[in-house]
């Protein structure tokens, strides 16, 4: 047998894992770009906390030092996660540790009233845990998903650099694009290098970081072997813990019963150390007892960050300062800036928009690599058993890209349709999902090729654009008393939704054939 | 402002760049630009894309707004590339237009600050 160049041997990898692993990382990209914004989309799907105002922290602690008193004065632990100042996630929560070693949760509007935040919803959740783990969960007992995730991952950056080799002329067809080539699969080609070749930085980086995000998960041997498969003692160990400092509780008993220091007298002490962030939540160990300890914590809107956040720690009856942190150590400091790029926790909605442009524009990229895999082998001579592949890989295609849109955007109307006082409304909002993927498969199953990718085109477009109308039903959900009031960041989903619907309506006429210019040159881009 | 700034220069930029290769020439004019012309169009096109950095950095701060313009860099010439293919002509003007549009922008801020 003859052998093979190094290009042509990439040429295979890029191929075939870019065919097997695309159908995989589509909806990876689609719902990681969506969940750029998930707080946004949490709080969209709340009608009780739009746009409400968020009370001064100092009120708030008032009002949940005294809650939790009540609710929960022998606990050994309290967190009081405090309402986003940028109101990215207005929710006050209160968590205690119940004798059972349980984390109770009550969560409430933000405007200091004391009201409890009722609709009972995913949110914006679902994109995430379908983004890193396909939605099986809880990973920790089950991994099946989030080594499937990481495999794609790892098949992405092979992709990558795989494509770099195949396609030798990078910088000579920089800026090529010819719609009017003789071949079709000329045309898809030059689309597909240019959407891959410009943001390869991006994408190098978003693949990267989300690997490096779940690293300890994926090679579990050294957590294995050091630390007994306990992924919580890593953790802590790792000094990358939400957890306070303080270790673990359950090694130390309860001081006696004393009058600590009020939580707002603590606060202003500790309020500079957090500096420049803003504070983010508290963790009050014993409380009520002689060796309470309360630990502030600052957010992460100021840095390249997520829990390497400015830490103050003071006594609970004594109201000194025990110990105030900025940064860590550096292997902490390194996953945690890859973390923080990663999950854009930082630069606000600009920064936010970029990344959300660069997801969609990475999933557009993977999906015309995937169509140039058929286009390219029927300009060839096909046999008949090559052809029932093909066109097994085209339905796939449908169901996969257009699919997924679909499904997300379905998951969106279920979670403004589903009654609200339902049992299971989270869960059913997540079939919901499942249930509309499904039958994006069994469309594309049925319909010929074109048909299918515009009628699931069609169909996502116009979920897209019903969206705002279903605000009109729910409370506090009108678009344009949305943008009377100023409340552009839950607007804004509606808003996007609307312009993702015209593109997508758009991209559903051309693909029907029915523009009289395409039919000028050469045949339709997508095969019949 | 900044933000239309560092996106309007990365779009001029890469325009510039393009137009000083010899084939995207022959699309617009009859005769090619000579060497010293198209030099000094990619030394701008460079220096555009630089003020799309410094643009970035001044919203972000120098590590996060690397990180923005990696993905401006990334998205901006996309709407370039396809345009191009249909109408290039129109694309150098406008890549000429945002060209003077980013100038323009970056010395009001600089006046203003």
């Amino acid at each position: 047998m003859e052998k093979k160049s190094f290009t042509q041997e990439m040429s295979w990898l890029h191929t075939w894992s870019g065919l097997i692993f695309g159908w995989l990382l589509v909806p990876i990209f689609v719902t990681g770009a969506i969940c750029v914004f998930w707080f946004e989309i949490s709080v969209w799907a709340r009608p009780e906390v739009h746009a409400m105002r968020v009370a001064d922290p100092a009120d708030l602690m008032e009002f949940s030092e005294a809650y939790l008193k009540k609710a929960a004065p022998d606990s050994r632990l309290w967190r009081i996660t405090f309402p986003a100042t940028d109101h990215r996630d207005p929710i006050l929560t209160l968590n205690w540790l119940e004798p059972d070693g349980k984390l109770a949760k009550r969560t409430f509007v933000p405007d200091g009233s004391g009201a409890p935040v009722v609709t009972s919803t995913i949110g914006g959740r679902f994109f995430v845990n379908f983004h890193y783990a396909l939605n099986i969960l809880p990973r920790e007992t089950n991994p099946v998903g989030l080594l499937l995730v990481g495999l794609a991952s790892i098949a992405f950056l092979v992709g990558v650099v795989g494509g770099v080799v195949v396609h030798k002329r990078i910088f000579k067809d920089f800026f090529t694009f010819r719609p009017k080539a003789k071949s079709r699969q000329r045309t898809w080609l030059d689309a597909h290098n240019v959407l891959s070749v410009l943001p390869l930085p991006f994408h190098f980086l978003i693949v990267f970081t989300g690997l490096l995000f779940f690293c300890y998960a994926y090679v579990p041997s050294g957590i294995a072997t050091l630390f007994q498969g306990s992924e919580s003692a890593f953790l802590t160990s790792a000094a990358t813990s939400r957890n306070s400092e303080y270790g673990d509780l359950s090694r130390t008993e309860p001081g006696t019963p004393a009058t600590g220091m009020p939580l707002r007298t603590l606060y202003d002490s500790a309020l500079p150390g957090l500096a420049p962030e803003p504070m983010g939540y508290i963790v009050v160990r014993d409380p009520g007892r002689n060796n309470a300890a309360v630990e502030f914590f600052g957010t992460h809107h100021h840095g390249i960050y997520i829990v390497n956040t400015p830490r103050v720690a003071l006594d609970g009856s004594s109201g000194e300062i025990v110990r105030v942190m900025q940064g860590r150590p550096p292997v902490g400091t390194a996953w945690d800036t890859a973390a923080g790029l990663h999950m854009v926790f930082f630069g606000g909605i600009p920064m936010r928009v970029l990344y959300l442009v660069g997801g969609m524009a990475g999933a557009i990229m993977m999906a015309t690599g995937q169509l140039l895999f058929t286009i390219k082998r029927r300009e060839k001579t096909v046999s008949p058993s090559k052809e029932r592949f093909f066109t097994v890989v085209d339905k796939i295609n449908v169901a996969t890209i257009a699919g997924v849109c679909f499904a997300c955007v379905a998951h969106l109307w279920a979670i403004r349709l589903l009654p609200y006082g339902m049992a299971d409304r989270p869960i059913w909002e997540v079939r919901m999902f499942f249930v509309a993927w499904a039958l994006a498969f069994a469309h594309a199953a049925l319909r010929p090729t074109r048909t299918a990718w515009t009628e699931q085109l069609a169909a996502t477009a116009m979920l897209c654009l019903g969206l705002p109308v279903l605000g009109f039903l729910v409370p506090h959900s009108n678009l344009f008393e949305m943008i009377a009031r100023g409340d552009w960041k839950t607007a804004g989903v509606d808003l996007s939704s609307v312009g993702f619907g015209i593109v997508l309506a758009m991209l559903a006429r051309i693909v029907s054939g029915k523009r009289a210019t395409q039919s000028l040159h050469k045949p339709s881009l997508i095969p019949a | 402002m900044l933000l239309s700034i560092a996106l309007l220069a990365t779009f001029a930029g890469f325009t510039a760049i393009c137009f000083a290769t010899v084939k995207r020439q022959r699309d617009i004019w009859k005769s090619p630009l000579g060497r010293q012309s198209a030099l000094a169009l990619r030394l701008s096109g460079v220096l555009l894309l630089a003020l799309s950095w410094a643009a970035c950095a001044a919203i972000w701060g120098p590590g996060m707004g690397t990180v923005a313009w990696v993905c401006v860099v990334g998205f901006v010439p996309i709407a370039l590339v396809f345009p191009l293919a249909y109408a290039p002509k129109q694309c150098a003007f406008a890549g000429g237009l945002a060209g003077a549009l980013a100038g323009c922008l970056s010395l009001i801020v600089l006046v203003t600050h």
